[in-house]
């Protein structure tokens, strides 16, 4: 067995260790000087770390005063707006959520424009050229490169409906 | 809550408001705040029991709420640098000189020192075993896995040993 280490050396002294090492601590203590000093050195330091610490203790432990019961409060029955505003973690879940979705629509008005205009149904498609083609919708007039189609339209739902999208169907 | 339920809590709370005392007071180095604190651990230790929860091992989910609490109160206020440092530390009464009241003061603060320079989860660890706890009660109160145990507490005593070595040197 090879030397006792310090955790096992601990685990022995608190009488922790398992049986099994217990046994085979036995037998190589017996024949290894050096770890049986380890063993003793060790057990007269808990003693005294543990004399030590109760110098820290308090000089005094007064009586248990009257135990003041709270009043208790089952989770289920907690209202929504309390769960909301006291719980730590879900206020500023909350915040965060608003957060996003105000930015979002921020968002939508400022770099996509009108949501009505956006979503503007087409009236009229007319083939100028191999590789052009003029939409007409209630949003006004614009022609696209057939080859840069997905800059200029997106299908939506009914693939035969082209949306426009105002700012990038002009290029 | 049942009448059987609650005599449970009373007893309980009787037999061992002294003990969680104790550890609070370890923990923060203040009578009036560990007292302060041991009033809250058991609250919500009784309202835990009111909610009818199932509980297997009371005296370690005490100690374990005692524990939070007091750290928390602890990361608060940032006290964490006050733990064991408050004048309140009682100096044992067979003391009999001032140059040694002032030895004996001096190896109480080196002792401190050496606590505060373990890791918050060996500190947690030394003070359960310090209460008196197996290494599997400390285990489930700590949350600290079983089989590290044995090391960590063989670190934290070799250090807490060589501060005191330190201080008897002096």
């Amino acid at each position: 067995m090879k030397h006792l280490d310090p955790q096992l050396i601990q685990m022995l002294l608190d009488g922790e260790a398992h049986d099994d090492e217990k046994l085979r601590a036995e037998h190589h203590i017996h024949d290894c000087a050096g770890c049986r000093a380890k063993l003793e050195r060790a057990g007269f330091k808990l003693k005294a770390v543990m004399k030590d610490l109760e110098g820290l203790d308090p000089a005094t432990v007064p009586s248990p005063p009257a135990f003041d019961r709270p009043l208790v409060d089952k989770g289920p029955k907690r209202p929504l707006i309390r769960v909301l505003v006291l719980s730590p973690i879900k206020v500023p879940a909350f915040l965060l959520v608003l957060m996003a979705g105000v930015l979002i629509i921020l968002a939508r008005l400022l770099f996509v424009g009108n949501p009505a205009q956006k979503n503007a149904a087409i009236t009229k498609v007319s083939a100028d050229g191999p590789d052009s083609v003029t939409l007409i919708s209630s949003a006004g007039e614009t022609t696209i490169r057939l080859n840069t189609v997905t800059y200029g339209f997106k299908v939506v739902e009914d693939p035969s409906i082209l949306v426009l999208k105002k700012g990038d169907t002009n290029e | 809550m049942d009448a059987g339920r609650s005599d449970l809590f009373d007893q309980f709370y009787r037999e061992n408001y002294p003990r969680i005392y104790r550890y609070s007071y370890r923990l923060v180095g203040n009578s009036e705040e560990a007292e302060q604190l041991t009033q809250e651990s058991f609250k919500n230790l009784y309202c835990v029991f009111a909610n009818g929860t199932r509980i297997t091992d009371i005296k370690a989910l005490a100690y374990r709420i005692a524990h939070n609490v007091c750290l928390n109160f602890l990361k608060k206020g940032d006290k964490f640098k006050n733990v064991l440092g408050h004048n309140g530390y009682a100096i044992p009464l067979s003391v009999p000189s001032v140059e040694d009241e002032v030895i004996a003061k001096h190896r109480l603060e080196l002792l401190r020192k050496a606590i505060l320079s373990l890791s918050k989860r060996d500190q947690r660890c030394l003070f359960l075993y310090w209460e008196g706890f197996s290494y599997r009660e400390i285990s489930t109160i700590a949350n600290i896995r079983g089989t590290s145990i044995g090391r960590i507490l063989a670190r934290a005593i070799n250090r807490l040993s060589n501060e005191r070595q330190r201080g008897k040197g002096l």
